[in-house]
C-alpha cells in the first residue's frame, strides 16, 4: 500500500512538472509577445518620412521656381511696357504742372 | 482501474492542462501583438499627418514669402520708371523755363489762376532770383486783368513757376514747377500708372 501510495505521488509530481513547464513556457511566450510589441510601438514612435520629406521639397522647388518666374516676367512685362509710355506720362505730368 | 491506466489518466489530463494553458498563453501573445501593430498604425498615420502638416505649413511660408519678393521686385520696377518719368519731367519743365516764348505764357496763366485762388484784388508775386530779368522785361497788365499786382524777387532760387499771396501775406498760392510736380505725383500717381500701364483709355 506504502509503494503504491510513493508511485501515485510519483506520478502526480510528474503531471505537476508538466503543467510547471507549461506555465514557464506560457510566461515566455507572453513575455516574448509583451517584448515584440514594445519594440513593434518604439519603432512606430520612431519613425520618419523622408520619402514625404523629399516630395515636399520636391514641391516646394517647383512652386518656387514657378513663382519666381512669373513676378520675373511681370517685373519685365511691366518695366517695358513702361519706357514705352514713359513720354506719354511725361507729357500729362507736364501738362498737369504748367496748365 | 489498474494502477498503469490510472497513471496515464492523470498524465494524460496534465498534457491537456499543459496544453489548455500554452494554447491561452499563444492566444493573448497574438492578441498583444495585434494591439500593438494596429497601435503602431494609428501611431504611423498620426506621424504622417503631423509630418504633412509641418511641411505644408513650411510650403506655405516659403511660398507667401517667394511671392512677397515677387511682388517687391515689380514695384521696384515701377519706382525706377517713376523716378525716370520725374526725372524727365523735369528736364522737359526745365526747357520750357528756359524758352520765353513757352515759359511766359505759363507765368501769365499761373497768376491769372492766383488771383482767382486767392479771391483777392490786390496781390503779390514772388519769383525766383532766376527769372528776375524775364519777369522785369514783361508787361503783366493783360494777365492781370485790370488787378494790382505787386512783383516782388524772393530772393530764393526756386525751380520755375511764381509764388502769389494776398498784400499782407497770409495766404499763399504755390505755383512754382517743384511744387506742382510734387503734386502732380502725388494727386495723379494713379493716372500715371495707368499710362504708364497703357492703360489709360487711349
Amino acid at each position: 500500500m506504502s509503494e503504491e501510495l510513493n508511485r501515485l505521488i510519483e506520478i502526480e509530481r510528474e503531471a505537476e512538472e508538466i503543467v510547471e513547464k507549461a506555465r514557464a513556457e506560457a510566461n515566455r511566450i507572453l513575455e516574448e509577445a509583451r517584448s515584440k510589441a514594445e519594440k513593434i510601438l518604439k519603432e512606430a514612435e520612431e519613425i520618419s518620412f523622408p520619402e514625404v520629406e523629399e516630395e515636399y521639397k520636391r514641391k516646394i522647388d517647383e512652386e518656387l521656381a514657378k513663382i519666381e518666374e512669373t513676378f520675373r516676367k511681370e517685373a519685365e512685362s511691366v518695366y517695358s511696357t513702361g519706357i514705352k509710355n514713359l513720354e506719354k506720362a511725361v507729357d500729362y505730368i507736364v501738362r498737369k504742372v504748367i496748365e | 482501474m489498474s494502477f498503469e491506466a490510472l497513471r496515464r489518466e492523470i498524465l494524460e489530463s496534465a498534457e491537456k492542462e499543459a496544453n489548455r494553458i500554452l494554447e491561452e498563453a499563444r492566444s493573448k501573445a497574438e492578441k498583444i501583438l495585434k494591439e500593438a501593430e494596429d497601435k503602431a498604425e494609428a501611431i504611423k498615420r498620426r506621424k504622417r499627418s503631423d509630418v504633412e502638416a509641418r511641411l505644408r505649413n513650411n510650403m506655405e511660408v516659403a511660398l507667401a514669402v517667394k511671392r512677397l519678393e515677387g511682388k517687391r521686385l515689380v514695384y521696384m520696377k515701377i519706382m525706377e520708371l517713376l523716378r525716370m518719368v520725374e526725372e524727365a519731367s523735369v528736364e522737359r519743365l526745365d526747357d520750357i523755363r528756359r524758352d520765353r516764348s513757352r515759359y511766359l505764357p505759363v507765368i501769365k496763366n499761373f497768376i491769372e489762376k492766383g488771383f482767382s485762388e486767392l479771391g483777392v484784388e490786390r496781390a503779390k508775386m514772388f519769383y525766383s532770383i532766376e527769372d528776375e530779368d524775364l519777369i522785369k522785361s514783361v508787361d503783366f497788365k493783360e494777365a492781370v486783368k485790370g488787378f494790382d499786382l505787386t512783383l516782388v524777387n524772393s530772393g530764393e532760387r526756386f525751380f520755375g513757376g511764381i509764388i502769389m499771396s494776398d498784400v499782407d501775406e497770409k495766404v499763399f498760392y504755390i505755383a512754382t514747377f517743384e511744387g506742382r510736380l510734387r503734386e502732380v505725383m502725388d494727386r495723379d500717381l494713379h493716372i500715371i500708372l495707368d499710362i504708364l500701364r497703357g492703360d489709360d483709355g487711349k
